[in-house]
């Protein structure tokens, strides 16, 4: 018996090391991300944010989710960013970010446990205080979950919708972070 | 009784396991060389733009699961390769389109809206539409030395044989701002 504890105490020991050395990697791998040294303006127009895409009966609310989730998500990549709903309003920030919802797919199943996907296109520019634009790209989100059925379909679109434009707001600062073009303007002396 | 409680588990389990897979498909990733290497391309200083349309029925299946040409639609792979070892170029998709001659001069003149597949116009939500999404070139900054690649869409006749396409990609220097417009006849 005491043989059997000693043995379940040990394994609790390391589980609880693991996961520890998996939480200070990680924590680790996003505080060596550096933030760009540049003022943002992330224009979120009311146009966007009331976005709502139709796809095969089914109406994704994607503006809505992605005006949620987009500035908390670029926060991380800029030293400093403010959101506006006109980039006539973006003052004095050395870049203006615009998304604009590019395309949506959605597949769907016949099974209530088969997993379906959603996918979302976000195109992003990025113009400097002059209006050039500096960087262009288009990110991908996507995440995949089960149909659902008659009493789990309404909360499993919604998950499926949160999740991939969370994973949309996450690649889009990974890629504005590993930007050559934004990393340069970041590098540049402040006028 | 337990050789009844196996081939109900079995059966459950195989039931999971078709739910799982019913109605998904597996697409293959079309394979993209470097843009010197196809025989239909535009070499530019600093730039090489290539394409190869999919005219061949058994590779639109292989790779799109469908018979595009019987649904109106040719998929042409393209392939920009920036090699330039100092200049940026935009690839801005939406600006990307067909063009045809123009009845006196015999020069390209784009066509009005760009003529291109729109693919968010197709509203169904099957798996070869993702998968068309998913293989669509997308807008892009060209680092200097990088290269894009993806398909654009190209509405063609139905069940028959069609013309001869000119291709109009206009790619943007970001630091000088000019527009290199790249023509391709296929």
């Amino acid at each position: 018996m005491s043989k059997l504890s000693k043995c379940s105490r040990s394994l609790m020991i390391c589980g609880a090391s693991l996961v520890a050395a998996v939480w200070a990697a990680q924590n680790q791998a996003q505080a060596q991300t550096p933030k760009l040294n540049l003022t943002a303006a992330l224009v979120l127009t009311p146009e966007f944010c009331a976005t709502v895409i139709k796809k095969g009966g089914e109406h994704f609310k994607v503006g809505q989710s992605a005006c949620n989730q987009l500035e908390p998500a670029l926060k991380e990549a800029f030293a400093s960013l403010t959101q506006v709903d006109d980039s006539a309003k973006a003052g004095t920030a050395q870049v203006v970010l615009e998304p604009k919802f590019a395309d949506v797919a959605a597949t769907q199943r016949a099974f209530a446990f088969s997993n379906r996907e959603l996918v979302v296109l976000v195109e992003w520019t990025v113009r400097d205080q002059a209006g050039k634009v500096v960087w262009l790209d288009t990110v991908q989100g996507a995440d995949k979950r089960h149909n659902g059925n008659a009493f789990t379909y309404r909360s499993n679109l919604k998950h499926i919708l949160e999740d991939s434009i969370h994973n949309m707001a996450d690649q889009s600062a990974s890629k504005m972070s590993a930007s050559p073009q934004l990393q340069q303007l970041s590098a540049l002396p402040v006028k | 009784m337990l050789c009844k409680s196996v081939r109900i588990f079995g059966l459950l389990a195989a039931l999971v396991v078709a739910g799982q897979t019913y109605g998904s498909h597996r697409f293959p990733e079309y394979p993209a060389r470097g843009a010197a290497e196809y025989s239909i391309k535009v070499v530019k200083p600093g730039l090489i733009v290539a394409v190869e349309p999919l005219d061949d029925s058994d590779q639109q299946k292989l790779y799109f699961n469908a018979k595009l040409d019987a649904k109106g639609m040719l998929a042409v792979f393209l392939v920009i390769e920036n090699t330039s070892g100092t200049d940026t170029y935009l690839f801005d998709k939406s600006a990307a389109g067909l063009a045809e001659p123009s009845a006196g001069s015999g020069s390209l003149q784009p066509v009005g809206s760009g003529g291109l597949v729109e693919l968010s116009m197709i509203k169904d939500a099957s798996n070869e539409r993702e998968n068309m999404l998913k293989k669509e070139v997308r807008s892009q900054t060209l680092a200097p030395h990088s290269s894009l690649h993806g398909f654009l869409y190209v509405p063609v006749p139905h069940a028959a044989q069609r013309g001869k396409i000119h291709l109009q990609i206009p790619l943007t220097n970001s630091q000088s701002g000019e527009i290199e417009m790249v023509n391709l006849t296929f």
